[in-house]
């Protein structure tokens, strides 16, 4: 049991030294970056400044160099230019860490410009999609692969097969403008864009609390109303992460079924199903899971391109909307966010795994990576 | 010795590759892609990509225009070269009331539509006031005058259409004869008129909605409420569009160098909205995303194993270290970090391959290292250690031949990855502008707002293009995955 302490305790210390390392990389990048954009304002500004002086007929040039130089100088000072980048790397990790995001210039999403608040009004709504899409995606995709590997090089299976070479390979953002392009412009069947879905559910709302529709109404609306702007993104991240999701659970249960112990429960006359579900699919169960998970977590940062392409008002979206707006702590927040989520995924991965595979208990050396 | 051994065991990978189906179909695309790249000089025109960004190079091509098998009744566009003899095109030339003139006549069929534009491009040369006369005559047998009549001694001199001196000039000149047919002016000098010669009298708030049907109105039946009418039908039979220069200077010269009835089609999958023929982007693209996919899935697969069979041979602290970095490096988010490094810096193509590469090799590090854990524990490396080899020769003779399969597959599999994340990088308009990826196309195609204008031949060849080549590549990883782990085949 000591030893099992101590393999735990070696994988969430090394993960958050990755975290801590992950971090440094993101602000020593946003450091460097808001300096460029921010001497690009102050030259602008001391510009600016410059043309108004020449105006002033009082002064001499003596004085009105010395006032540009006094006026750049407390620019530099209001933006933060000046000082050691190594401490202004160091404070902005700090922060970031502490999650002291504080806010942005203007309000993005939701109805605050603090950072925390956007990124949590984001991240709900990518929980909403991205959730719902690969929960969606893990249970079919769960069995068709399951149904593949009964027969391998079957009807089916070779279907399959092809389906996830093909969506391995397809850009989700393009199957993304196809859609929009077939089903919201050929077929007015669906929004072009999601983002009015707050305005359309506020509506609701108001119609519900005036009185004008009944509880159940409200509900059904409420429900038909995210589907109708939700339904154009999840078909597509479905219809993209399933094939390969099924072909991964393929693959390992025909690896599984070829093992000794398959053919110890078949010779002991269990049915086929129960050599499947019991035998199988335990054995199977740790690198599914891990994948599932993974792929979970992984899509909390949202899909920064598809989302855009839909509007979906997500973590994707809010990353995009930050670089464009040159927003570094809403970058920092956000990557800041996705990774925090992946690494605290992996470590209660690893924990887990020690419990699915008894092997691990002692050994330590297989880990999820 | 050695070579001979190496090379034939290559030989039979390769025979073995040809031998699954899915390998035959892998590699066949495979060549096809590596010929057309090749190539590309013979199937396409190098002077259309060198010119990608010369917008003025593209202005004799319909915008937006789908490809012509897919739209069954549009007008096939007709051009004409100066100096080529053809049906299409008649010359005049003379002297008439002390003026020298020269006339082009365009001779075109319409079936069922119009085209859109007739554009022409004219070398003139003049050194005294010249004028410029322009008519059709449609199928009806009716003629319009575009311009001021010169039989009614009203001219029309070459400034109001060309722009150039009147007096003096020597150069090109250019007409897009849809827009100058289109302008207000035009209209109510000219075609108004002419309507109502023919009993179409036009409301004065119909006149307004003339600046865009009027060029397509000159080839419909006249009709009383012809703006107003449900279902357009346009004159079919042999239209003639004439252009007459005449001045007193008897050294007028005037060559046509080009003139294109334009249709609303363009070739085998279309213009976009500057008139860039898509078909030469497509095809060009696959050089990039070959260049692209090949650089940065060797090199990452290269240095990701060396990387891992090192750490898994050396075990200990250089493997704790080695691991945990290459750790660090997994769990970075890409994509994010690629965006953010290509706004700060300035997104070269061979920026962005290093970028890819940079953050491309762990996963086949994390990999290799657990290789290379078993096969050092087996005896011949044993063998190679008591007979004293040295470190670096076990790792190259005895541990990394017995990666190397696993890494040949791995190069093929990650192909995909690196074309579709150079294509997510410039589809978000953060690729080298100076180079013409199908990332790119897209990207404009989504700031033209491609997918709410119905423009489907913009939207969907490119994305098909990467899925094509990323499933090449996987197929024949999957190929070389079938031939290295047998248990799959099964």
């Amino acid at each position: 049991m000591a030893s099992l302490g101590r393999t735990i305790a070696v994988q969430v210390v090394s993960n958050l030294a990755a975290l801590i390392i992950i971090v440094a990389l993101i602000s020593a990048l946003l450091v460097f970056y808001s300096q460029t954009i921010l001497q690009g304002v102050v030259v602008e500004m001391v510009q600016e400044f410059t043309r108004n002086l020449a105006r002033n007929p009082a002064l001499t040039p003596e004085q009105k160099a010395q006032l540009i130089n006094l006026y750049q100088q407390a620019l530099e000072v209001r933006f933060g230019l000046v000082g050691n980048p190594i401490s202004k790397v160091y404070h902005m990790m700090i922060n970031i860490l502490t999650l002291n995001l504080g806010s942005s210039r203007n309000v993005y999403m939701g109805n605050s410009a603090s950072i925390s608040s956007q990124i949590i009004f984001a991240l709900k709504n990518t929980v909403i999609l991205f959730f719902t899409a690969t929960l969606i995606s893990i249970v079919i995709g769960l069995a068709l692969g399951l149904y593949a590997a009964r027969k391998p090089h079957g009807i089916i299976d070779s279907l399959l097969s092809f389906f996830a070479v093909l969506s391995a390979s397809l850009p989700m953002w393009w199957v993304g403008m196809l859609m929009l392009l077939v089903f919201a412009f050929w077929n007015h069947w669906f929004p072009a864009q999601s983002m009015p879905v707050y305005f359309a559910i506020q509506q609701l709302s108001q119609a519900y609390h005036s009185g004008s529709i009944t509880t159940l109404s409200y509900i059904l609306e409420y429900i038909r109303t995210w589907l109708y702007y939700m339904a154009l993104p999840l078909t597509t991240v479905v219809l993209v992460s399933i094939g390969g999701w099924a072909y991964i659970v393929r693959n390992v249960v025909i690896g599984k079924m070829a093992e000794d112990f398959v053919m110890t429960a078949r010779a002991k006359g269990l049915s086929e199903r129960k050599v499947l579900f019991g035998h199988v699919l335990r054995a199977a169960s740790p690198p599914i899971v891990t994948t599932a998970a993974l792929s979970l977590v992984s899509s909390l940062g949202g899909a920064i391109i598809s989302e855009t392409v839909f509007g979906w008002p997500g973590m994707g979206l809010l990353f995009w909307i930050a670089i464009t707006n040159s927003e570094p702590m809403l970058i920092a927040g956000n990557v800041y966010v996705t990774v925090l989520l992946f690494i605290i995924t992996i470590i209660i991965l690893n924990i887990l795994y020690v419990f699915l595979d008894p092997r691990i208990k002692t050994s330590g050396s297989q880990q999820v990576f | 010795m050695s070579k001979r051994r190496g090379s034939s065991g290559f030989r039979r990978f390769f025979s073995d590759l040809r031998r699954t189906k899915v390998g035959i179909v892998g590699l066949s695309l495979l060549i096809l892609f590596l010929g057309l790249a090749i190539f590309f000089p013979l199937i396409g025109n190098m002077n259309d990509i060198k010119n990608w960004n010369n917008l003025q190079y593209w202005r004799d091509n319909p915008k937006a225009a789908p490809p012509c098998w897919a739209v069954g009744n549009t007008f096939k566009s007709i051009s004409v070269t100066g100096g080529e003899y053809t049906s299409n095109l008649i010359e005049r030339n003379g002297e008439l009331d002390g003026f020298k003139y020269i006339s082009y006549s365009f001779l075109y069929n319409v079936e069922t539509q119009p085209p859109i534009d007739v554009i022409a491009r004219f070398n003139i040369s003049y050194s005294k006031p010249t004028y410029v006369y322009i008519t059709m005559e449609r199928p009806d047998g009716k003629y319009i005058s575009l311009t001021g009549n010169p039989e009614s001694s009203e001219r029309t001199s070459v400034f109001d259409l060309f722009g150039v001196d009147p007096n003096s000039y020597s150069g090109d000149i250019r007409i897009q004869l849809a827009s100058y047919v289109n302008n207000m002016i035009t209209i109510r000098n000219y075609i108004v008129p002419w309507l109502q010669s023919n009993n179409v009298t036009l409301r004065p708030q119909d006149v307004f909605r003339l600046t865009n049907v009027a060029f397509s109105i000159l080839h419909q039946e006249l009709t009383p409420n012809i703006i107003n009418a449900q279902n357009v039908t346009y004159l079919s039979g042999k239209y003639n569009v004439t252009f007459v220069f005449y001045s007193n200077d008897k050294n007028l010269s005037v060559a046509l160098e080009k003139a294109i009835v334009l249709g609303g089609c363009y070739g085998i999958v279309g213009t976009d909205n500057m008139g860039r023929d898509l078909w030469m982007g497509l095809m060009y693209g696959i050089r990039w995303a070959l260049i692209i996919g090949f650089s940065v899935s060797i090199m990452s697969v290269l240095i990701g194993g060396i990387y891992g069979v090192v750490g898994g041979y050396f075990g200990g602290k250089t493997d704790e270290i080695m691991l945990r970095t290459a750790q660090v490096f997994y769990s970075i988010p890409v994509l994010p970090i690629l965006i953010l490094l290509a706004v700060i810096f300035r997104p070269s193509i061979w920026n962005v391959i290093s970028m890819l590469i940079i953050f491309g090799w762990p996963s086949t590090a994390l990999v290799t290292r657990s290789m290379a854990l078993q096969i050092k524990e087996e005896t011949y490396v044993e063998a190679a250690k008591a007979i004293g080899s040295s470190s670096s020769r076990i790792l190259f003779r005895y541990i990394l031949p017995q990666v190397f399969p696993y890494l040949f597959a791995s190069i093929a599999l990650s192909v995909p990855g690196a074309i579709l994340t150079e294509a997510s990088l410039s589809f978000l308009g953060l690729g080298d502008p100076s180079i013409v990826t199908w990332g790119r196309i897209l990207n404009e195609a989504e700031v033209a707002g491609a997918t709410i204008n119905g423009y489907w031949w913009w939207v969907l060849p490119p994305g098909l293009m990467i899925t094509i080549v990323g499933m090449t590549f996987i197929l024949i990883g999957q190929a070389l995955d079938l031939i290295l782990n047998p248990k799959l085949r099964r």
